[in-house]
């Protein structure tokens, strides 16, 4: 098990190229939000996150939440920030925790794993984690077509997450 | 002189032919709100005088036509002229001087020669015509140019046409102790008194040199005589050159003075405007600081989406699914490890001729038990059992490595995490909260700092003062140098009565050398003129303070007639006599204590009393029944009573007076944005004065229906004579 | 008018008292009489003078020759 979350946490999830804009208008291009700029010139530039990991954890709850998990290939992909660097910590491990209940497997499986079978859990994992996040953007890319100024409004965002449910439904 | 009427032609916001005043004996009082051409109708009678209209920037000076040029044509005429018009702005004034009529005239042309180019008059003309039995006929071009002067005297105007409070300051002054000394020296004969000195004094000098002569040339004493005479020569250049810069510090007090008294009646204005100004700072200030907490309020929602957990608000569902995989897990491995030691159990009921350890290891190299002949792979239960024949793990009981503790911990963790963020909903709602209130609060100071704007711009409009800071600076500094001056002016006024005590003593001195060698005559007149010169000093000096009083007296007359009906505390003027010989109105109470702090209304009925006491007590020139009272605004600080009692005294000290009050004036019920005369407060007013055997003239400015008083294109003026049945 | 300026400057306790001039005196006072009292002659010519003279050096030079005439 700590070498599963190990393996999961040292890997570099991929966000589809498709949504490279998408991403860059809705996050500061840097991928360390602490390494330069105040929040206030991050207001500025009217972006809703601080980095892209924040953008990719946003999508990827929104996919998980409406279920909407995409076929992803990986080579149409852009990787970032390995996820043992996402802030805050115990938002990673949520999620790692709902992959896991979302997962194709029972936790047996995951009992006393060699290396290589970490691995290979891992990346089921990982990749479970890209398709819903490729779904979320989806869902994303969709509300930005209607409304292309509407997360420019950070109540917007927050509120978007609110009425995700609601959204699946209609 | 006797007003009879005016009339305005396209002059400034009186647009067209038809605006036509006719005034009566008695009170003219002529009704208009702010905006309805109250100061222009005062500046049509400074024009038809003085060719000029009252300059907004500073106080006292009027603009001259030759500055103005088509701005005296209103803006409507102009805006409708087509190519090739003539306008002609106009203003004929009828008045009688010694039962004989006159029309004043006063023309100014333009011709409109393109759209952007006019063809300006560089002057006004004045025409001037006397009636003749019914005719007005040409008067020659030498009565033309004197009849103003014959009308009304430079001298005068100043005290009897005046314009609100600016007006007021300007002739009464009541930081500057000229002030008054001007206003006595100008309306009484005390210049005489001057004479007198100087013919006294100058008579005494010849007799002086007369007697020095007389005395060089007999001397017994020559060296004590040319000593003296030496230090009365010193002393006497001594002199003359401090009267010289005696009266040049004067000329500069006067000069500052002059600038003090041009900023003074702004100087309220400038204030005000300045205190609003620093009000729209403090609001500008706080306002930049909402908007930039309401910024932050912005990325307080996206920080709270990852430092407050909100990203994870409504996802218990994946907990909970957790939570069943997690359960099952543990029903699970509660069956497997039963199951495993049940075997365990079945193991120790196995006979106790285990194979050997070499035969175990066998097995478990092959993968294979050779006791049943059954293959057991690796990982196997199988194998596992195989496995538990060799003795070092014989004691192991379980083999299960579960994952159950990192699994828990998982769940408590996220169980955390759900509570946490189950407390989005009610941290969000207070966060919009507090950003709605900022942004109320936001929209507040907005409409707050523009109701600051409009009334800075209000009050530049209604007083002209469009850099506040500069008149409060320019005020500040006149103030400084007439300090300055009146400070050196002291010190010239005692190195002058030092230096003429010295005179007197070397006079003396050179007298008594003189006892037993000069003719008697000599000395005895040398002495009378000397006693004439100090004489006439004296009188002067006592003339002038009979003045002051009788001034102070005719003014504490006025100033409680205006003041008593009011019920409120009003006091006594008091002329106080300032080193230099000027005098400083002040208000002492009852009890003889000086009240400090007056306010407005205070003030300007005091300086009210004080231009009538001018008038009154000049009664032997009779300046109130030869000249009417022409007064814009001069009531705007008074209540309503104090308003009448006013009115009433102007119309019981004047035989005509003209006052022109935004007072007097009520919202039209039948009309959106219009004022109709109150009746009843004038009829009131018209009771009043009935008592006393005055008359009252009632008329009104208006504005035509839709006309708007900010759109100057489109203004023009009704006036209308008000019935008061 | 020129009497009550007259009366005005005699009105002066100093002169009064110096030059003995009672109120008596005052009252009787007439501008075109002559007048015993020396003062009282130099201030009426002073304001004869003030009134008739081109200029202050002439009036003064007359007040001179007034009193030359009158002390001889």
């Amino acid at each position: 098990m700590k070498t599963l979350i190990e393996k999961f946490e040292s890997k570099e999830p991929h966000y589809p190229n498709v949504y490279r804009n998408l991403v860059e208008k809705l996050s500061r291009k840097k991928e360390v939000s602490t390494s330069e700029g105040t929040d206030e010139e991050q207001f500025e530039r009217g972006k809703s996150f601080g980095s892209y990991y924040e953008c990719y954890m946003y999508a990827a709850i929104i996919g998980m939440r409406a279920n909407n998990a995409l076929p992803f290939n990986r080579a149409e992909g852009t990787k970032f920030l390995k996820i043992e660097s996402w802030k805050p910590k115990p938002l990673t491990q949520y999620i790692f925790m709902s992959l896991l209940a979302l997962a194709d497997f029972e936790f047996e499986q995951i009992e006393d794993l060699t290396e290589e079978q970490a691995n290979d859990k891992a990346n089921e994992l990982l990749y479970l984690l890209e398709s819903y996040a490729k779904g979320g953007f989806e869902i994303i890319e969709k509300q930005v077509k209607d409304d292309p100024t509407y997360f420019e409004n950070t109540l917007n965002t927050v509120g978007f997450l609110k009425n995700q449910d609601k959204r699946i439904a209609t | 002189m006797k007003i009879h009427s005016i009339q305005l032609k396209n002059f400034l916001c009186y647009y067209g032919e038809n605006n036509r005043i006719d005034f009566k004996d008695g009170l003219n009082l002529v009704l208009g709100a702010n905006g309805y051409g109250k100061s222009k109708l005062y500046d049509a009678f400074q024009w038809v005088f003085k060719d000029g209209i009252t300059d907004e920037k500073v106080t006292g000076r009027l603009k001259q036509t030759e500055q103005l040029k088509k701005a005296l044509i209103s803006d409507k005429a102009l805006a409708e002229a087509k190519i090739g018009d003539k306008l002609k702005c106009e203003v004929i004034i009828e008045v009688t001087l010694a039962q004989e009529t006159y029309q004043l005239i006063r023309k100014y042309f333009a011709t409109k020669q393109s759209d952007e180019i006019w063809i300006e008059a560089r002057s006004s003309s004045l025409d001037v015509y006397k009636k003749d039995v019914i005719h007005f006929k040409p008067v020659s071009e030498d009565f033309a140019q004197s009849i103003t002067q014959k009308l009304i005297p430079d001298e005068v105007m100043p005290y009897v046409w005046f314009q609100g409070e600016r007006g007021v300051n300007s002739i009464i002054d009541t930081s500057s102790k000229d002030s008054l000394k001007r206003v006595i020296e100008r309306l009484s004969d005390i210049e005489r008194w001057d004479e007198y000195i100087a013919i006294s004094e100058k008579a005494a000098i010849t007799a002086t040199n007369q007697f020095n002569t007389a005395l060089k040339s007999s001397t017994r004493n020559r060296q004590d005589y040319d000593d003296l005479i030496k230090k009365q020569r010193d002393a006497q250049s001594k002199l003359v050159i401090c009267i010289e810069e005696l009266k040049n510090a004067q000329k500069n007090r006067e000069a500052a003075s002059e600038k003090s008294n041009a900023v003074i009646g702004k100087l309220s204005s400038a204030n005000k405007i300045s205190l609003i100004e620093r009000k729209k700072e403090d609001k500008i200030k706080e306002y930049k600081n909402v908007t930039s907490e309401i910024e932050n309020s912005h990325l307080n929602f996206t920080k709270g989406l990852f430092k407050e957990s909100w990203l994870l608000m409504d996802t218990k569902q994946f907990l909970l699914k957790y939570e069943e995989k997690y359960n099952r897990y543990l029903e699970n491995l509660r069956i497997r490890k039963t199951t495993e030691d049940l075997a365990s159990q079945s193991q120790d009921r196995l006979p106790r001729g285990i194979p050997e350890r070499m035969h175990v290891q066998s097995m478990l190299d092959k993968q294979h038990c050779l006791v049943c002949d059954r293959p057991a792979k690796k990982g196997t239960p199988e194998y596992k059992s195989i496995e538990q024949l060799l003795p070092e793990t014989a004691t192991k009981k379980n083999s299960i490595k579960d994952i159950e503790y990192d699994l828990r911990k998982l769940w408590n963790a996220g169980f955390t995490m759900t509570e946490k963020s189950g407390r989005a909903d009610q941290e969000i709602i207070e966060a919009i909260k507090k950003k709605d209130e900022l942004v109320v609060r936001q929209k507040e100071l907005k409409d707050e700092i523009e109701a600051l704007v409009s009334s800075v711009n209000n009050e530049i409009l209604n007083s002209g003062v469009e850099k506040a800071a500069d008149i409060i600076a320019m005020a500040t500094v006149s103030n400084q140098d007439l300090q300055k001056y009146s400070q050196t002016i002291g010190k010239l006024e005692r190195d002058k009565e030092a230096l003429e005590n010295s005179l007197k003593f070397f006079e003396s001195k050179l007298k008594s050398l003189s006892i037993g060698e000069i003719d008697s005559l000599i000395t005895k007149k040398m002495e009378l003129l000397s006693d004439l010169a100090q004489l006439a000093i004296r009188i002067k000096a006592t003339e002038y303070k009979g003045l002051v009083d009788l001034l102070q007296t005719k003014a504490n007359e006025h100033y409680e007639r205006i003041n008593k009906p009011t019920g409120a505390f009003y006091g006594n003027i008091k002329f106080i006599e300032t080193t230099g010989g000027g005098f400083i109105p002040e208000i002492f109470d009852d009890s003889g204590e000086r009240v400090s702090n007056l306010n407005t209304s205070q003030t300007s009925s005091m300086k009210l009393a004080i231009i009538m006491a001018i008038i009154t007590a000049n009664h032997k020139r009779g300046y109130a029944d030869r000249y009417p009272l022409i007064a814009d605004a001069p009531i705007s600080d008074f209540d309503a009573k104090k308003a009448k009692s006013f009115l009433i005294e102007a119309s019981n000290t004047f035989s005509q007076s003209i006052i022109i009050v935004m007072d007097y004036l009520i919202d039209d019920s039948t009309r959106t944005n219009r004022y109709s005369p109150d009746g009843k407060r004038l009829k009131d007013l018209r009771d009043s004065l009935q008592q006393e055997g005055k008359l009252i003239n009632v008329i009104q400015l208006d504005l035509p229906t839709g006309v708007v008083s900010t759109n100057r294109k489109e203004l023009s003026i009704n006036i209308k004579a008000v019935d008061l049945i | 008018m020129q009497i009550e300026v007259l009366r005005t400057f005699l009105k002066d306790p100093e002169i009064k008292a110096k030059y003995k001039i009672d109120d008596e005196h005052i009252d009787s006072l007439n501008m075109t009489v002559s007048e015993p009292n020396i003062m009282i002659t130099l201030v009426k010519e002073l304001i004869v003078k003030q009134a008739e003279a081109p200029s202050i050096n002439v009036a003064a030079a007359q007040l001179n020759t007034v009193l030359d005439h009158r002390l001889k």
